[in-house]
C-alpha cells in the first residue's frame, strides 16, 4: 500500500503539539481571499440563535458544511453534537483574530452556491447534494481544511469546548471517556484472559 | 502526596547549586545533590502544576499547547537555507517536571554496543560517531537507581544488557495490541517480550499502581503513576529542606567573572522581572535545545563563542531517533486508548548488521499511537479513503476502537551539520534570540527506518489485519528526543563535557540531560538521560565536597 497517508506519526504528532501543524489548518482560513464581496443572505432555519460571535446566517452556512462532512445519516452527526456552538465559541477565543477572514471565506461559499443554483443566495440553502458538490468543489483549499478541522474537534473534543455535546461525538466512534479502565480493554486481551489464544 | 515546606534562598548569597531544568535529568540532580547536604535551587521557566490539575483535554494538550512549550525555533535542512518558523516543531514540556511529565515513559535501556558502537562497527564518513567516555558497565548501577527510585515494571527480555538487580515491579497488564503483536512476531521467528515502563504495575513507594486511564503520552498522569521526576524525585528533593524548586524562572544567561568560573545565573521571574541568582556552581540540565541555546547565548569577551564553546561543538551533532509508523485496523475492538501506551515489543534489529547494507539498528513496539477521538479523526483514515461525508463517519464508527499502530524506533548517526544554532533575527517573548535547527537525517537513518517500516506492514499482513499502510519515511522536521548537543568526552577538542559532566573549559559548570548523549540509542533515550544524572550527581556532590567545583 505505497501511497502517501495523512495519519499522525511522531512528526505530525510533535508539529501539532508545537502549534504547528493543526494550528495551521485553523490559520488557513487568513490565506483564503474571496474575489467577490457578497451580501449574505438573511435566510435561516436552523441553528437557532443565540450566536455570540457569528450571525444567524454566517452560522448556518457553518452549520451547512458541518453536518455535510459529519452528517447526521442515520445516527448522530455535526449537528447533534453541537459543533456550531463550539465554532461560534471559538471565533470569540482561541480564532478571535480570524473571524474577518471566516466572513470572507463565508461570503465565497454562498457567492458559489449562487453560482450553483441562481435560486439561492446561501450554501444553507442548496440541497445537500448541491452542498457535497460545492464542497468538492473546494476540496482541496485551506478553507475546506478550516472547516474539517473545525467540525472534527467540535464534534470530538471534550464537552467544556462548546461542542461533543452530550459527548455525542465519543459516543459515536466508541469512545469511553473513564479515567480508569480496567484489564481486559479489548476482545485479543479478553481472549487471552479467557484462557483461549 | 502531601507538599512539604521547602527551602527559600535569597538571590544574593551564593548557593551551592543552580540547576536550570527540572525535568528527567534536573530533578534527578536535585535529589542527588540535596540529599548529599548541598544546597540547590532549581529554575524551571514553566509552572508548578499540582497533579489534580493535569487534564484528560486532547484539545488543550495537543492543540493549545496544554504544558508545552511555544517558544519560536526557525528550522531548515541545511546551512543553504534561510531558516524559517512552522517549517519543524522542537517539543519539550514547560512546567516542574519538565518533559518526563508529558512523555510515553518507555524506559528500555541502552546495551553495552551503544557506547563502543564506533570501536565495534567503525567510524563512518561524514559523521561523529564516536565511543562514550564511559561504558554501560560503569552506567549499569546507574540504571538500576533508575529502576528502582523512579519505578519500573518489566521482565528481563532476549538481549537485554546485564542487570544487577531484578525490575522492581512486573510488566503492566498486556493489551489487545501486545497480544496481537507476541503472538505474530512469535510467528515471524521474532522475540517480543514486555515492555519496560516507568509506570507503576503495582504500589510503588507511595504510588498508586497505573490506573490505566490511557493519557500518558502528551499528558500528565495524575495519579503519579508515571515516572516523572516531579512524581518520583522532586518531592524528595524538597523534604531534605535544602532544596528550592523556582518555577515560572526562565533563565536567559548564564554569568562569569574575570576567570572565567562561573558565579550564577540571570533569569526573568514570573512578573518577567529579571533577577540574578547567586551559586557556587551551575547545573545546566535545560534538554538537548535549550541547554546549547542558553550556552550560545551566553557570550563575553572571555567566551566569544558561547560558554564552554572552544571545541566549537555546543549545539553540534543534533540527534533525534529515527521513527517509522504503520497502522492497521483489526477485525475486532482493541480498544487501545485504554491502558499505558505501549505493552510489547521486539528488539531483534538492535545491532547494526553489515547484511543490511547500510548503518542502524532498532526495535519495533505495538502502540496506541497518538489515536484520540480528535487526531484519529483528522488523520486516522487510509489512503484514498473518503475523509469527510457519510463514509468517513462509517469509517470513524468502525476502525477507532480497532486501530493500532506499530512503531520503530532507531538510530540517529551523529552529524555535525545537524544543530542547534541562534537564529540571527528571531527573539521569543523575552527578547531572548530564538533557536535554530539545522537537521536532515543521514541516508542511513532513513534507510533504516524504511526497513523498520518493512517489518511493521509485515507484521500487520502476517496478523490479518483488514487493512493496514505504512506511514512513507521522510526526514523528520520535528521531535521530542532533543540528544547529542553538548557532547561528552575525554578530549576537550572533540567534546564539551568530560565523563562526570564537568564543562572542560569551565571548572563550576555542569552538563547534564539528552545534550550529553554521544550516540542516540535506539529510541527510547529518558532512562539513559535519568542514569547519567544519578552518576552526574554522586560524582558532582563529591566534587563540591572536595572544594573541587
Amino acid at each position: 500500500m505505497p501511497s502517501p497517508s495523512p495519519s499522525p506519526t511522531r512528526r505530525t504528532f510533535v508539529s501539532s503539539l508545537a502549534g504547528i501543524g493543526a494550528a495551521s489548518l485553523v490559520s488557513d482560513w487568513a490565506l483564503v481571499r474571496s474575489a467577490l464581496a457578497h451580501a449574505s443572505s438573511a435566510v435561516s432555519q436552523q441553528p437557532p440563535p443565540p450566536f455570540t460571535n457569528l450571525t444567524a446566517d454566517e452560522a448556518s452556512v457553518i452549520s451547512a458544511a458541518a453536518e455535510r462532512i459529519i452528517p447526521s445519516d442515520g445516527t448522530p452527526g455535526a449537528r447533534e453534537a453541537g459543533v456550531i456552538y463550539f465554532i461560534d465559541r471559538a471565533f470569540g477565543t482561541f480564532m478571535k483574530d480570524q473571524l474577518a477572514d471566516a466572513r470572507k471565506d463565508i461570503k465565497d461559499l454562498n457567492r458559489r452556491a449562487t453560482k450553483r443554483n441562481r435560486a439561492v443566495q446561501s450554501f444553507a440553502q442548496l440541497s445537500e447534494a448541491d452542498q457535497d458538490a460545492v464542497l468538492r468543489e473546494i476540496q482541496q483549499t485551506p478553507l475546506f481544511n478550516g472547516l474539517r478541522y473545525l467540525t472534527i474537534v467540535g464534534t470530538f473534543a471534550n464537552a467544556s469546548w462548546g461542542g461533543n455535546r452530550d459527548n455525542t461525538g465519543w459516543k459515536l466512534i466508541g469512545f469511553e471517556p473513564h479515567g480508569i479502565h480496567k484489564p481486559p480493554f479489548g476482545y485479543y486481551d479478553a481472549q487471552v484472559a479467557k484462557g483461549g489464544r | 502526596m502531601s507538599q512539604q515546606p521547602s527551602a527559600s534562598f535569597s538571590l544574593s548569597s551564593p548557593v551551592d547549586f543552580v540547576i536550570v531544568g527540572s525535568g528527567a535529568a534536573g530533578g534527578v540532580l536535585a535529589k542527588e545533590l540535596s540529599t548529599r547536604g548541598l544546597s540547590v535551587v532549581v529554575l524551571e521557566q514553566g509552572p508548578r502544576l499540582a497533579p489534580q490539575e493535569f487534564e484528560h483535554d486532547e484539545f488543550k494538550y495537543f492543540f493549545q499547547n496544554g504544558i508545552s512549550s511555544t517558544a519560536p525555533v526557525t528550522w531548515r535542512r541545511s546551512a543553504k537555507q534561510v531558516a524559517r518558523q512552522g517549517a519543524g516543531g522542537v517539543l519539550y514540556a514547560k512546567i516542574v517536571g519538565g518533559s518526563s511529565v508529558h512523555f510515553t515513559a518507555n524506559f528500555w535501556r541502552f546495551r553495552p554496543i551503544d557506547f563502543i558502537e564506533a570501536s565495534k562497527v567503525g567510524t563512518i564518513e561524514g559523521t561523529g560517531l564516536a565511543d562514550w567516555p564511559i561504558t554501560y558497565e560503569e552506567l549499569e548501577p546507574y540504571y538500576t537507581k533508575v529502576d528502582w527510585e523512579i519505578g519500573v515494571s518489566g521482565t528481563p527480555g532476549p538481549g537485554d544488557p546485564p542487570r544487577s538487580r531484578p525490575y522492581p515491579m512486573p510488566p503492566l497488564p498486556n493489551k489487545s495490541a501486545g497480544v496481537i503483536f507476541e503472538r505474530t512476531a512469535q510467528k515471524l521467528g521474532w522475540h517480543p517480550t514486555p515492555a519496560p515502563m516507568a509506570i507503576t504495575s503495582q504500589p510503588y513507594n507511595g504510588r498508586p499502581p497505573c490506573q490505566q486511564c490511557g493519557y500518558c503520552m502528551g499528558f500528565g498522569c495524575e495519579y503519579g503513576a508515571k515516572g516523572s521526576s516531579l512524581a518520583t524525585v522532586i518531592p524528595i528533593a524538597e523534604r531534605t529542606g535544602r532544596c528550592e524548586i523556582r518555577p515560572n524562572s526562565y533563565v536567559r544567561k548564564i554569568e562569569t567573572d574575570a576567570r572565567g568560573r562561573v558565579t550564577g545565573v540571570i533569569y526573568f521571574d514570573s512578573e518577567k522581572r529579571e533577577q540574578r541568582q547567586l551559586a557556587r556552581a551551575v547545573v545546566l540540565s535545560a534538554n538537548g535545545a535549550e541547554t546549547p541555546r542558553l550556552l550560545l547565548n551566553s557570550k563575553s569577551n572571555r567566551f566569544p563563542q558561547g560558554l564552554a564553546n572552544s571545541s566549537g561543538l555546543v549545539g553540534k551533532y543534533l540527534m533525534f531517533n529515527g521513527a517509522a509508523t504503520a497502522q492497521g485496523i483489526y477485525e475486532h475492538p482493541l480498544n487501545e486508548y485504554k491502558g499505558a501506551q505501549v505493552t510489547r515489543l521486539a528488539l531483534d534489529w538492535y545491532d547494526s548488521d553489515p547484511k543490511r547494507g547500510f548503518y542502524g539498528g532498532g526495535g519495533i513496539d505495538a502502540r496506541f499511537h497518538v489515536g484520540y477521538p480528535i487526531i484519529f479523526a483528522l488523520g486516522g483514515t487510509p489512503p484514498h479513503h473518503p475523509t469527510w461525508g457519510p463514509m468517513f463517519k462509517r469509517y470513524l464508527q468502525y476502525a477507532f476502537t480497532r486501530q493500532m499502530t506499530l512503531y520503530g524506533h532507531s538510530t540517529s548517526l551523529p552529524v555535525e551539520s545537524n544543530n542547534i544554532t541562534i537564529d540571527p533575527k528571531l527573539k521569543d517573548e523575552f527578547g531572548v534570540p530564538a533557536i535554530r535547527v539545522t537537521y536532515e537525517d543521514h541516508p542511513d537513518d532513513l534507510k533504516m527506518m524504511q526497513f523498520l517500516l518493512d517489518r511493521c506492514k509485515e507484521l500487520h499482513e502476517a496478523a490479518d489485519a483488514q487493512m493496514y499502510w505504512g506511514n512513507p519515511v521522510a526526514v523528520q522536521n520535528g521531535t521530542a528526543h532533543l540528544l547529542g548537543t553538548c557532547r561528552m568526552g575525554n578530549d576537550p577538542k572533540a567534546s564539551v563535557v568530560d565523563k562526570f559532566h564537568r564543562a572542560h573549559d569551565v571548572p563550576n559548570l555542569f552538563i547534564c540531560d539528552g545534550s550529553s548523549l554521544v550516540t542516540s540509542g535506539r529510541g527510547q533515550p529518558t532512562m539513559t538521560i535519568m542514569a547519567l544524572a544519578f552518576r552526574a550527581g554522586e560524582h558532582i556532590a563529591e566534587f563540591a565536597k572536595r572544594g573541587e567545583i
